[in-house]
Formats: structure tokens, sequence, C-alpha cells
């Protein structure tokens, strides 16, 4: 059973991870595809796989039910693991790269309920950050916020290096969503505390921006339900969830496309469909 | 061999029908040994399978029959969980058989069984190969079925079921589900010698059979896995076998959970698995695409589908897709042709009028002028936009002045009174005098003027609307009578009328139709900027302020699209998002109001409109 595919930035390679505890790589062309890769070293299924900027080469992370999060990187035409890292104390759930503007920074959700971020620091070292009972009982998934300050495509542009907050948020089995927000001493703290959700939640995927002031998070989980979470002024303070559906099973995914105005959902009726939010939810 | 023979048959048979040169047990192994191909718990032997390693050697001894792979340590103990002899015939069936498919090797080989005792192939069988071959031969299925309580138990209960449905040809992948070491695996005779063993692995493999070669290499770490004694999820295995060329979807999910658990088990802490039912990741590209995967519940050996859609063709039937068609864009000036961009701006422009909202006339309007500048490179003479402006006035408004009384003239601030004949004068009692005729008129200020009463002459030429005599006799005079005169004149015109524009702006200041028009009781605005573009004499930028003056005050009420024209026009360079004292930036949408109302096609049309106008502002700009 394949758990995810993503294509990669430009759109060529399509990686996929499955219970078979692979995860395999396609070239997709012109309606024909041809298996670049499979890399194998999971232990168990693997549920998610994430590609990394491609400034920073070809690099894909992987996690799996068992505890590991690997990291991939191609080099001269192969796919090695290039860094495993088993800091976890139960599945891994869920990797998300930040945004390249942050460097190369993973999140990784665990079911033991920690969030561990493993940032590059070079020459093949990771530095990595944890932070425990994050969520009870576990976290399902983790996505970082675009690395935009909000409000700033309608700013005049100040010719300074935008003074970004790393920002990330994460949905746990205690039906919460956590924002966290990095500060000035590296540590990580959690912000904001969402709830709306009644059950597990399952996946959320903060929507990319352009930079107007509205940042938009929408989630899915067991319940069925699919909030979209806004929050309209630029400190992120006040988020208000929107119900965008109640479907009748449990939600395992959303995405946002990448102008961020079509939510692609879903659920364990095994369908998918995909949600237009109204032009007025984002101004 | 021919032991086999008498053997078979009695396959249910219990000790019973021992051959004489077996003991009993060996003889109920056999019965078990029938039975126990069919039986596809081949997993939950294999743990006591080790036990029997041994066991293989030792039967050969009474090889003879064939009939006694079992150890002889264990008559009558297959039911008994220890693995010994049962395990031991299970094994030797597996050697054979032990994977249901297994069985059918010879007859139809069944991949997945296969795989499975490929992965787990911790155990083996140092059966003989000969023996091997033998086992060939006895392959009917036994009704039999096997109960043993393994650790497994669980797992055989869940594949009973299953197992005695399924028949010896079917192998669903539910019997790969119980673990299944596959005692080949270690076995280097197994593997190599003879062709037999060794080769059905690969070689039996239907299809994809070669394909899990590479599989094996990878096994080590699973092995060691399985090796611990704790049962694995053999789907699993299966999977990553039966996965070797192709995505495949894992043996039935019914069988999963109890499976998970076990593996959850040797794995460390007990944990939810992410997804434990079918279900369809899906997450955009980059380019464009939507990629899902096939939202089937796949049967074993299916390749999962990935399906990759585009966007386009999903969003096929709404409107913007409609809208995004048929423009043209980027407009980048190499690629796209001007008559494309014109020919689209067309269009547009009759879409616009032929939609009757609000401003549709003006945004009509606004297209025509993108037209034109695409048409004329960028540079745009007065008179050309004037004519555009004027092609929709059909007719020339008759500019009254107000109030509009039923008289040709009205009364306003000067009053010239009308020439009504015998009526007195409400103000000043006297009665006006008859209407004279234009002779008559100027016989009389010629006469006032033979007295030299220059100012009477003119008092009574512009109460008679001698406005020509009038003014000439004022331009001579010094420039106060004259400038009187003059307000006279214009007075007698409607303030709205084009023509106050015009001498309003021509006398050097900014015509009161640019702070005015935009207003329903005012009229048009377009004659008065048509008036004001065809004459462009004088004071250049006192024309331009004046234009930009009335397309502010259109901005102000409202009429944005009718504003930007005014600017285009005027050539109000494009500025910035954030200054608001900016007055153009995009063409199209006000800069002023952050939030927008307006359903997706209303704002592709702003896009639109906003990078043509760009497009043909450049040209301007480069000229």
């Amino acid at each position: 059973m394949i758990h995810d595919t993503q294509m990669d930035y430009y759109g060529t390679p399509l990686a996929t991870c499955s219970s078979d505890r692979s995860v395999k790589i396609f070239g997709v062309c012109n309606g024909g595809q041809i298996l670049i890769a499979d890399l194998r070293g999971h232990e168990g299924p693997v549920w998610q796989v994430a590609w990394a900027h491609p400034m920073y080469g070809n690099i894909l992370a992987s996690c799996s039910y068992d505890r590991k999060v690997i990291i991939w990187r191609e080099e001269n035409g192969t796919w090695e693991k290039s860094h495993e890292h088993a800091g976890h104390d139960s599945s891994v759930n869920s990797v998300c790269w930040a945004p390249h503007d942050y460097g190369l920074i993973l999140a990784c959700g665990s079911s033991d309920g920690a969030i561990s971020l493993l940032t590059y620091t070079g020459e093949g070292q990771w530095e990595v950050k944890k932070i425990n009972n994050a969520h009870t009982i576990g976290c399902n998934a983790v996505s970082w916020a675009p690395a935009v300050v909000p409000g700033s495509l309608v700013d005049q542009p100040s010719g300074q290096k935008p003074n970004y907050i790393k920002k990330f948020a994460s949905g746990g089995c205690d039906n919460l969503i956590k924002l966290w927000k990095e500060e000035e001493d590296g540590q990580w703290k959690e912000e904001q505390k969402l709830e709306a959700h009644s059950d597990w939640v399952q996946d959320v995927a903060w929507a990319p921006s352009i930079g107007l002031s509205t940042s938009t998070i929408a989630s899915c989980s067991q319940d069925g339900r699919v909030f979209i979470w806004t929050c309209d002024d630029a400190s992120g303070n006040t988020w208000s969830p929107k119900l965008l559906h109640k479907f009748s099973d449990v939600m395992w995914h959303v995405s946002w496309s990448i102008t961020a105005n079509i939510l692609a959902v879903s659920g364990g009726d095994n369908k998918e469909l995909q949600m237009q939010p109204q032009i007025d939810h984002l101004p | 061999m021919e032991l086999w023979a008498p053997q078979r048959p009695p396959q249910t048979r219990g000790r019973a029908t021992a051959p004489s040169k077996d003991p009993d047990r060996g003889f109920q192994r056999d019965g078990h040994h029938r039975s126990v191909p069919q039986v596809r718990h081949n997993g939950e032997r294999f743990h006591q399978w080790q036990d029997n390693h041994g066991s293989p050697q030792q039967q050969q001894g009474p090889r003879e029959d064939h009939q006694q792979p079992y150890s002889a340590s264990r008559p009558g103990d297959w039911h008994q969980p220890v693995p010994g002899v049962d395990y031991y015939e299970g094994a030797y069936s597996n050697q054979l058989y032990s994977r249901p498919g297994y069985e059918n090797s010879y007859q139809s080989y069944h991949s997945p069984v296969l795989r499975e005792e490929y992965a787990y192939g911790s155990y083996y069988y140092h059966g003989p190969p000969q023996r091997l071959q033998e086992e060939r031969v006895p392959r009917q299925r036994s009704p039999y079925i096997w109960h043993e309580d393994y650790q497994d138990q669980k797992y055989r209960d869940e594949y009973h079921y299953e197992n005695q449905h399924s028949s010896f040809g079917t192998n669903s992948e539910t019997h790969f589900q119980s673990n299944s070491r596959n005692p080949y695996k270690d076995s280097p005779a197994s593997k190599s010698g003879q062709e037999w063993p060794g080769e059905p692995f690969p070689g039996s493999l239907p299809a994809g059979a070669q394909k899990n070669k590479p599989s094996l290499a990878s096994e080590s770490n699973l092995l060691q896995q399985r090796e611990s004694g704790l049962s694995s999820s053999s789907y699993e295995l299966s999977q990553y076998i039966t996965d070797a060329s192709e995505q495949d979807d894992p043996p039935v999910l019914a069988a999963w959970s109890p499976v998970q658990a076990e593996y959850v088990s040797s794995a460390g802490p007990k944990a939810p698995m992410k997804f434990y039912v079918p279900h369809v990741p899906v997450s955009f590209g980059p380019g464009g695409q939507l990629v899902c995967v096939g939202p089937s519940s796949l049967t074993d050996g299916q390749a999962a589908l990935v399906e990759v859609h585009s966007m386009e063709v999903i969003l096929n039937d709404s409107e913007e897709q409609e809208e995004m068609r048929s423009f043209s864009g980027p407009l980048i000036r190499e690629d796209v042709h001007k008559v494309d961009i014109m020919t689209f701006c067309q269009q547009k422009a009759a879409q616009s009028c032929r939609s009757e909202t609000l401003g549709s006339r003006d945004s009509a309007l606004l297209w025509q002028l993108l037209v034109l500048l695409c048409r004329q490179n960028g540079s745009m003479v007065g008179s050309d936009i004037a004519e555009l402006l004027m092609q929709d006035c059909k007719k020339l408004e008759k500019y009254k002045r107000q109030p509009p009384v039923a008289n040709l003239i009205s009364l306003t601030d000067e009053d010239w009174p009308v020439l009504s004949s015998g009526t007195p004068n409400l103000l000043t009692g006297e009665i006006p005098p008859s209407v004279e005729t234009p002779a008559q008129i100027v016989e009389k200020f010629t006469r006032l003027l033979y007295y030299g009463r220059k100012k009477e002459a003119l008092e009574w030429a512009m109460k008679n609307h001698l406005w020509g005599h009038a003014l000439f006799l004022s331009s001579k005079m010094d420039p106060r009578t004259y400038s009187w005169v003059m307000s006279g004149f214009t007075s007698t015109l409607a303030l709205n009328d084009p023509l106050q524009t015009l001498f309003q702006l021509m006398s050097g200041r900014i015509p009161q139709a640019a702070t005015c028009c935009g207003e329903k009781q005012w009229g048009d605005w377009r004659p008065h900027l048509a008036v004001i573009l065809s004459n462009q004499a004088g004071d250049p930028e006192l024309y331009q302020r004046a234009i930009i003056t009335m397309g502010d005050t259109l901005a102000g009420k409202g009429l944005v699209e009718a504003a930007h024209f005014c600017y285009l026009v005027a050539h109000v360079p494009f500025g910035h998002y954030t200054v608001k004292t900016d007055h153009l930036v995009l063409l199209g949408s006000s800069h002023r109001c952050v939030t927008w109302k307006g359903n997706g096609k209303d704002v592709f049309h702003r896009i639109v409109l906003a990078q043509v106008g760009f497009y043909g502002c450049v040209f301007h700009f480069l000229m």
C-alpha cells in the first residue's frame, strides 16, 4: 500500500513510499514512467516522503514505522542513504522540510509524542533538537509555515534581509494542532494551540503564501472534519477555524496547491477530492 | 516411494494406517504431511521448525518410505505445541510445499508463497533433494487442517478460515500472512545444488519472479528480525518481496491488524499504525499536476496505481479555465504577436459591452484603449482617443442650463432675461421690450455706440445675445470688461457643457468638469475628456493636471475603469501598491481598497487587464 507520493520541486521525479518498506523514485514524463531508484533501508512501512529544496541537491527524506528517519541523497546519478536518524522511540509519522530560506532543516513527528528537528550543519553532520511531549499519545503530522513575513507583499520593501520567524504546525493524537515558534535562543516554544477536532488530527498543511497578511492552515482528522484556520493579523495570534466539510469517514490527507487556492483532501472512503475555497476565505 | 501410494489415500486417517515400516507416527506424519501442505500455517510452523531441524537428518534413515521426515521423537505429537515433529512435518512439506503456493509450485506456482519463504529463510530444511522430488508427488490436499498452538495461534485462527476455503490452487495472499520462514533461505544446499528447490524461488515465480532476486539480498536484516522468533508480519515481507518490481498492495488488509500487532511486538512499544486502512495519498505537483494513488482497494499482486492528473483537465469546465485558455499569455514581446493581443482585447471589449453591469461600458472603453495602444505601438494622440471616446455618444446632448425652464436660455445668476414679450419682469417691474429682430438689435447697439455709451451697448448686446458684437467690443476695451463679457457669455452655457470645459481650460483654469464629473446629473464624462484631449494647446502640464484631476474624481466616485482610462491617457506612471497616493498601480483594480470581492473570473479579468496595460504602456515608454 502506498502511503505517500510527492513530486519534487520541478515536477519530474516522483517519490512514493509504501508499506513494503521501500521508497521508490520514478521519473514521470509524457505519460510514461521509469523507475529511477528503489531505496531500501527501512524496516517497516514508510509513511511519508519529503523532497528538500533543489538548491541543496537532490535530497529526499522518509520516515517509517521502524522509528527511523532516513535522508537519501543522490550523488552522481545514484541514490544512497545519506543519514539515518533513530532518535525516536516509536513510529515516525511525518517529515517535512523547512522552507529553504531557513537552511536545511527537517521536522519529524513521531508516535512517541516528540518532534525532532534535524538541522544540517555541514559535512554530513546533522544537529538534532527534540521537542518532547509535543503531543500526548503521538504526533501525526508536521508542516512548516512559509518563509514569508505576513504582509510583506504589501509593505514597502525595506531593503534589509527580512527577519524570519521560523514556525511550524503539528497535529497530533491529542486532537490538537499546535503551532511552534523558534525563540531567539534557538529553543522551540509552543505558541498556539488550536482546538476544534474531536479526534486524532491526521494531517496539517500550512498554505503557501505570497505575502498577504493572512496565514492559512488546513487540518483533517479522524473525525472526518476538515478545518481551515485563518489568522489575519501579522502577529499570528488569533486563529479562527472554519469547517470546510464534515466527511463521513476519517480524513487522511490535506494538501495545498502551489497558489494555495485549491485544497486536495482525501479520506477513508477511498475518495479524494479537491475543494476550492471561496475567494472570500482568502483575501 | 512405493509406500506413498498406499498411504496416500488414507490421508485423513490417523495413525491407523501407518505402513508397516514406519511407526505410526510416521504414518501419521504422513497424513499430516499431506495435510500440511494444505494448511497454510507455514509460518507458525517455523518457530518450531528449528527444533526439528535436526530431525530431517534423522529421518533420513528411514527414508525409504519417505514417509517420515519427522523425527521419531514425537509420535503423536503432532497436536502438541511442541514444534518438533509437527513442524517437521510442516517443514517437510515446507520444503516442498511449505508455502501453500509451494505445493502448487509444481503445478501452479504461487509466487507469493515463495516470497514468503524467501523472506523467512532462517529455517531450512536439509531434506535431501530427492526427497523433495519425491514429495512432489503427493500433492493432494487433505482436508486436514492443522491445528497447532504456537505462539502464533492467533495467526492461525486468522487464517484458518482462509485456509479452509482456499483450495490448492488458490493462493490468496492471506496465506502469506502466516509467518513463513523460508526454509531454503539458509540452506545452501537448497539453493545451490538442487536446482529445484533453489530454483523455484526465483524461477518459478510467475511473471515477476526474477525480480525477487534483488530482494533476497536485503533480506538479511529482515531475517534477523524474523529469527528472533517473534512472529512477524508476513504480509509485510511478502509485500516487500512482491514489490520488488512494482508497487503492490499487500495482502488483504483484513488480516493486517493482527499481523501488525505482531510486528509491533517485535518492534518495540506498541504504536498505532499511521495508516491502517487503504487510503489515497494526494499531493500537488509544481507544474499543475495532482498526484494521487488510485483509490481502488487492491488485491494481491496488483500494482498500485499512481495517477498524475493535470489540474487543467480537472478544472476543465470552470469559467476561469475558459478565460485562461483564451488568453495567450504571458505577454512576452517575442512570443506573442500584437495581433493576438488586440484580438483578445477586442473580444474582451465586446464582452464588456454585452454585459450590463455597472462600469461595464467603461471597462469596454478601457479594453478599446488598450487595443489602440497596441495598434499604435504606444503612441497616443489626443484626437484618436477622443474619437474613441465619442464613438458611443450617438447623439450630442443638449446641454441645458439649469434650472431647465421651458426656455431656450434659462436663468442663472447672470440673468439675461429671456426675450418674452409682454410679461412684466418680476424683479424690476419693467416690461421687457418686445422681441426685436436682430437687425433692430444691432441698430440699437450701433446707436448706443454713436453716443459712446459702450457699457450700455455691451449690456444691450449681451441681453440680446449679440455675443459676437459684445465680445469684439469688449476685447478692445479693458481686460476687466472683456472678462465680464466673457463670463456673461459662458454663463449662458450649461455648466456641464463641454464647451464650458474647453473654454475654462483654455482660460488657464482646471475646468469645473474635472471636479464634478462622474455624477449622474453632470452627465457623461467622456465628452469632457474628449474635448480636453483633442485641444491640447498651451500649457501641457495644465492639461495633464486637468485629466488627472478628472481621473481622481472618477476614482473617488468608484468608477475605477474610467479613472484608469484617464490616467492612461495622461501618461500617469504606474505606481506602487503601498503608496496610497499613487494613482495607478494595477490597471483595472483599485489599490486603495484592500479587499476586493469577486469571483475567480473577475479576478482573472483584472489580472489580464493589468498585464495588457503594462504591455501597452511599455510600448509607449520605449518610444
